[in-house]
């Protein structure tokens, strides 16, 4: 039942939760302290001992059905305690002073958390132009290699063992599971920033899913948003103009038209795409950029179509594509 | 300030989750039906193709073409550019390579290719089947990424690359496998479907038997097979060459061809794991050497079974695989499952339209030759004139709407009259002209008549493809062993040894082997079979070999089946193991009667005889017992509250004695039960007034009987007192009973040399020898065999062997060890 490479289990995990009387008559019996908590004699604990040890291996060994409900839990709670144990670490390292904080997060200069906003940008080629067109007052920006884990079906304490979603974990300041507090986020608005391809989609859904998994409450408040970078761009003599979608692609084309200009058009695939200026410009900057809150509608719906889309069943995710197939809009070819 | 648009995250998560998915679905990881490559493939080819990395000219540097392919076709990274073309250029991983490399490109002990720097390629030759026809508009072009290069939305695939090669991918909620082919077969199989659209599964595996890996090997059986080419799906064993080879009183196995996508370090590293874990034993050393293809040896130790070392590394590792068949493709742009047939049926259609469209690519061509040819013939026909015209214009301009209007010729013809050459004047290439023209009005003729006979375009698409066939065929690698069974038994992994199995009350149950108990001198003072718990003792020992069956019955009426080996060994003095460990049986469920049935025996006689505690008896043949599952069967069908209490084993003209508790004997010849069978409930065999049956024992006229009172008495009676009386029957009495000695416990044959064990309700053991039980009439009292204090009953009566360290006459050991058959009952 327990793998090669699991932590053994400890005395600790075996005994969480269970409490044990030992009847025991003694005819001199010594016990220490006043209050006689402790019994003094100590030839006791090894007859207790033996005799409990014979037989417990002779209960196990005969109910083998009992045996495995116990280790079951007794794996569960080594889980348990794994995953405790790195949330923990997770949280600490924010106590120390932040700017001795070294990784990827370029934090933002403000300490006032009303007013900070954090880019999590899709790979390290998009994380520099970003670090260089934000304005480093109140923007942070935490770049991400590839493809996160899916928390949705990675157990607990191996999502929390990963380097990216500790570096979240991290940056956020509110600690996750017991130890939440939406009061320690760090940021107003937390702000997926991915490419316009599939992938970026693909991106947005496991950080959703970490999200709605492991800080819930920053999702319920509206506090994650998606960044909208230009879908096109359209290049006439020296302007290019990036558009957000296909219907402000085609007015801009007709009164293009109407002016006899001849244009350029290509699809935005990355955010590596735009220099840092432009990358501002179209996404980034408050005044300019349109930006999509994610909110919680429907809490059981939500809950539902994680665990149907990003959890261990493949049968229902195939189901979902099948239904689904005819309503695709974006595919890339 | 920020403009904001609200997104729930349900419809969010939705629509990038379908995104996402559908675009690896449709553009990523599956292959197209029509020629068998994913996108980044088809890109390869295509841009290699395009820039003339073709086999006649050298190769060009790896990096090249990924950048190539990088910049104008596939804007992904150019690490999994480059890990695909590798993958084409690699013989173990594709079976006719489609990308030929020049230096390491990797190797099957798992070492990956040189960096692309180092590398150079160029198409192979097959390749340029696939690409062939490519330029005459046989296939749709769409526009790359930027709108500055086309790229083929398919390959034209001269030959029906997706079961040549296979592939395999993970896309997302669903997988594809498709395992290589040969080349010859596979276009044998098309064109069989060519000549008879109508042909069978059947008939196409008589052409197409199965997978050709490029790694050779072992397909064992073909059931797998068939499922996939019917269904699309199928699993298949594939297993290594190996040979077992003799040198210098030492045994060697030889393994030249491993399975498929097998990694040959991975499989080093494995076995020396499982050498180190002593899970396989005989191994002194193993050796592999990768040039001239693999070989690996395995040196045995001298003791070693070479064959079982064989299996075991058959069945612990790599050396034997699973390949699972899923031959999922787009078809027109729709992930399908397919069967064969489907498959063939759907790529003979791609290659009809891409003939269809290179004949009218030819026709349009030709046609247009024509025209102008048929132009230029006028202009030779009126050549004086025509000078005179061209010398008369003042522009060319001029002169070609001159020639125009006078011979009636369009823009085309007479921009041809005008560029063309003084030397076309000699008689010579007049006549030549002409001969053009007129083959190719031959031509246009015979495309027109193509473009109107499906059948002619069919025999095309043969010839054609019987070409590719005859150029690039070779010789199967991997031999389809319709004879071998694709699972290892356990039982070719362990040796057939005598063992002993000893089950103890309480149900504790181990396996020693019987050379534990060493013969000792008469005299000596034996040793104990087993040690068990402060209140359970040894009731039942057998002796069997490993790869016999036990069966197992319990009072629930189930049986179940052990193979000897199953059942674990224990040193001699440890308590074993609770055997509701081994069988799927109830908390409440007790096994009383285990009997040893050797499997290989066919027409076995014997017969089962099982009582219940109501008294009924039903008798089946052994042979509906030789397929018990692990689960368990029902042996008999109880009805509510009655419990199965003993089962025998018998030869087909047995005495059977029942017991009732208020002291009655009915004792019947086997045969007045007829055979029944494994579920049936059975007939009754002592009638019961107010008591229960509390035995059954199969007995002859000279036999002494022990019976055992709930109070703790006893007595030993000959069994020639009990009349034999008819099945069903009330029985004879046959003790006395009374409030005194209490209801019979259970009666038991006496035997010699064995034990009585008499356990009470409360836990008291009790053991003597029977032979100090008194023989007495039969309806006598008995005498007092064991204290009883009160309220307490006896509960438990057991015959055991007498106990090693009393057993005076060691030598006899072999024989007080029941041999089976005839366990000792409760």
């Amino acid at each position: 039942m327990l793998k090669d490479n699991d932590d053994a289990l400890t005395g600790d995990d075996v005994r969480e939760g269970i409490t044990m009387i030992i009847s025991c008559k003694h005819p001199d019996p010594q016990f220490e302290g006043q209050t006689k908590t402790k019994l003094g004699n100590a030839e006791v604990r090894k007859i207790a001992d033996d005799v409990f040890s014979e037989g417990l291996e002779r209960f196990l060994m005969e109910n083998p059905q009992e045996a495995r409900i116990i280790i079951e839990k007794t794996i569960s709670a080594s889980r348990a305690r794994l995953a405790a144990k790195k949330a923990r670490e997770a949280t600490r390292k924010k106590d120390l002073d932040i700017s001795n904080f070294y990784g990827k997060l370029t934090d933002c200069s403000s300490k006032d958390p009303s007013e900070c906003e954090i880019f999590i940008v899709e790979g390290d080629s998009a994380g520099g132009s970003a670090k260089e067109g934000r304005n480093s007052m109140t923007q942070a920006i935490l770049p991400l290699r590839g493809k996160i884990l899916n928390v949705e079906k990675a157990r607990l304490d191996r999502a929390l063992g990963n380097d990216e979603i500790k570096s979240i974990i991290t940056a956020f300041g509110t600690g996750i599971g017991d130890e939440f507090n939406l009061d320690k986020l760090r940021y107003d608005k937390i702000i997926i920033m991915t490419d316009a391809d599939v992938d970026g989609s693909h991106i947005r859904v496991l950080l959703l899913t970490l999200f709605y998994r492991f800080f819930r409450p920053i999702v319920e408040t509206g506090h994650v948003f998606a960044a909208q970078p230009p879908l096109f761009k359209i290049t006439h003599g020296k302007t290019r103009k990036y558009v957000l979608t296909n219907a402000e692609r085609d007015d801009y084309i007709a009164s293009l038209r109407e002016k006899n200009v001849k244009f350029d058009i290509s699809r935005m695939k990355g955010l590596g795409e735009m220099d840092a200026e432009e990358l501002n410009e179209t996404t980034m900057d408050i005044e300019k950029r349109v930006l999509k809150q994610i909110t919680v509608e429907d809490a059981r719906l939500a809950d539902q179509i994680f665990s149907d889309l990003m959890g261990d069943e493949v049968e229902l995710r195939r189901k979902f594509i099948e239904e689904n197939a005819k309503f695709v809009e974006n595919l890339d070819i | 300030m920020d403009r904001i648009v609200h997104n729930n995250i349900v419809d969010e998560i939705r629509k990038s989750f379908l995104d996402y998915s559908m675009s690896v679905i449709t553009s990523r990881a599956l292959p197209d039906l029509r020629d068998g490559l994913k996108p980044v493939h088809r890109r390869i080819l295509w841009s290699m193709y395009s820039s003339s990395f073709t086999p006649d000219k050298p190769h060009v540097k790896s990096a090249k073409i990924v950048g190539d392919v990088m910049g104008k076709f596939h804007p992904h990274g150019d690490s999994s550019i480059y890990e695909a073309m590798v993958r084409m250029a690699q013989w173990f991983s594709y079976r006719h390579m489609l990308v030929d490399g020049h230096g390491n490109f990797g190797n099957i002990d798992g070492d990956g290719a040189a960096a692309m720097r180092y590398t150079e390629s160029r198409l192979s030759k097959i390749s340029l089947e696939l690409l062939r026809d490519i330029r005459k508009n046989t296939v749709d072009m769409l526009d790359n990424f930027d709108a500055t290069e086309k790229e083929p939305t398919v390959l034209p695939s001269r030959f029906p690359n997706i079961l040549v090669n296979g592939t395999m991918g993970i896309a997302v909620g669903m997988a594809t496998n498709i395992p290589p082919h040969n080349l010859g077969e596979v276009i044998d199989a098309c064109v069989a479907v060519i000549n008879n659209p109508d042909v069978t599964l059947d008939e196409l595996m008589k052409i197409l038997p199965g997978p050709d890996f490029p790694t050779g090997a072992l397909i064992l059986g073909n059931s797998g097979i068939r499922k996939a080419y019917e269904t699309g799906r199928g699993s298949i064993t594939i297993r290594s060459k190996a040979t077992i080879e003799e040198k210098n009183g030492r045994n060697y196995i030889i393994i030249d061809e491993v399975p498929y996508g097998v990694n040959t370090y991975d499989l080093k590293n494995k076995v020396a794991d499982l050498v180190h874990n002593k899970i396989i034993e005989g191994i002194s050393d193993y050796h592999s050497d990768m040039k001239n293809g693999i070989k690996i040896t395995i040196t045995l130790k001298k003791d070693a079974n070479a064959q079982v070392v064989l299996n075991k590394l058959y069945k612990h590792t790599d050396f034997q695989t699973n390949y699972s068949i899923i031959l999922l493709m787009l078809d027109q742009g729709v992930p399908k499952t397919l069967g064969l047939k489907d498959i063939l049926v759907k790529y003979i259609e791609h290659q009809k339209e891409v003939i269809v469209r290179r004949t009218k690519y030819d026709l349009a061509e030709a046609e247009k030759s024509a025209h102008i040819l048929e132009g230029l013939k006028i202009a030779l026909d009126n050549i004086d004139e025509v000078i005179k015209i061209i010398r008369g214009a003042k522009t060319d301009l001029e002169a070609k709407d001159t020639l125009m209007s006078r011979f009636g010729l369009d823009d085309v013809q007479s921009q041809a009259i005008l560029d063309m050459r003084l030397r076309r004047l000699t008689g010579l290439e007049r006549e030549k002209i002409e001969n053009d023209l007129a083959e190719l009005l031959e031509l246009i003729t015979d495309l027109r008549d193509i473009l109107a006979k499906n059948e002619r375009v069919m025999n095309i698409i043969k010839e054609e493809i019987l070409e590719i066939k005859r150029k690039y065929a070779d010789e199967r690698r991997t031999h389809i062993d319709m004879t071998a069974i694709d699972y290892i038994e356990d039982e070719s992994l362990i040796p057939n040894e005598d063992v002993i199995i000893a089950l103890t009350n309480k149900g504790y149950i181990k396996r020693t082997t019987s050379d534990t108990f060493k013969a000792q001198n008469r005299g000596g003072v034996g040793i104990k079979g087993m040690s068990t718990n402060e209140e359970d003792f040894v009731e039942q020992m057998i002796n069997i070999q490993t790869h016999d069956d036990v069966l197992f019955f319990t009072n629930k009426g189930k049986v179940y089946r052990l193979r000897g080996y199953e059942i674990p060994e224990y040193s001699r003095q440890s308590k074993g193991l609770p055997i509701i460990n081994l069988l799927q049986i109830e908390k409440d469920e007790m096994v009383n009667s285990i009997i040893k049935i050797t499997r290989d025996k066919v027409n076995d006689s014997s017969n089962l005889i099982f009582v219940t505690k109501s008294g009924l008896v039903k008798r089946t043949s052994i042979e509906e017992f030789k397929n018990i599952r692990q689960s368990g069967k029902i042996c008999i069908t109880l009805k509510e509250n009655d419990e199965l209490i003993a089962v025998k084993m018998t030869n087909g003209n047995d005495l059977v004695i029942l017991g009732s508790s208020n002291g009655r004997m009915c004792r019947f010849n086997e045969n007045e039960v007829r055979i029944m069978g494994r579920t049936a409930a059975g007939v009754k065999g002592i009638e019961l007034v107010d008591a229960t049956c509390i035995g059954a024992s199969i007995c002859s006229e000279d036999d002494e009987i022990i019976i055992v009172t709930k109070n703790g008495y006893g007595k030993k009676t000959s069994i020639s007192e009990y009349r034999q009386t008819k099945r069903g029957s009330k029985g004879v009495k046959a003790m006395s009973i009374s409030d005194k000695n209490g209801d019979i416990a259970s009666f038991k044959i006496y035997k010699p040399n064995t034990d009585l064990v008499l356990i009470t309700d409360l836990g008291m053991v009790m053991r003597m020898s029977t032979d100090q039980i008194s023989t007495l009439g039969r309806v006598t009292q008995g005498t007092r065999l064991m204290k009883i204090k009160d309220n307490s009953v006896i509960a438990t009566v057991s015959l055991v062997d007498t106990d090693k360290e009393e057993n005076e006459d060691i030598n006899t050991e072999e024989n007080t060890i029941e041999n089976n058959t005839e366990p000792v009952d409760k």
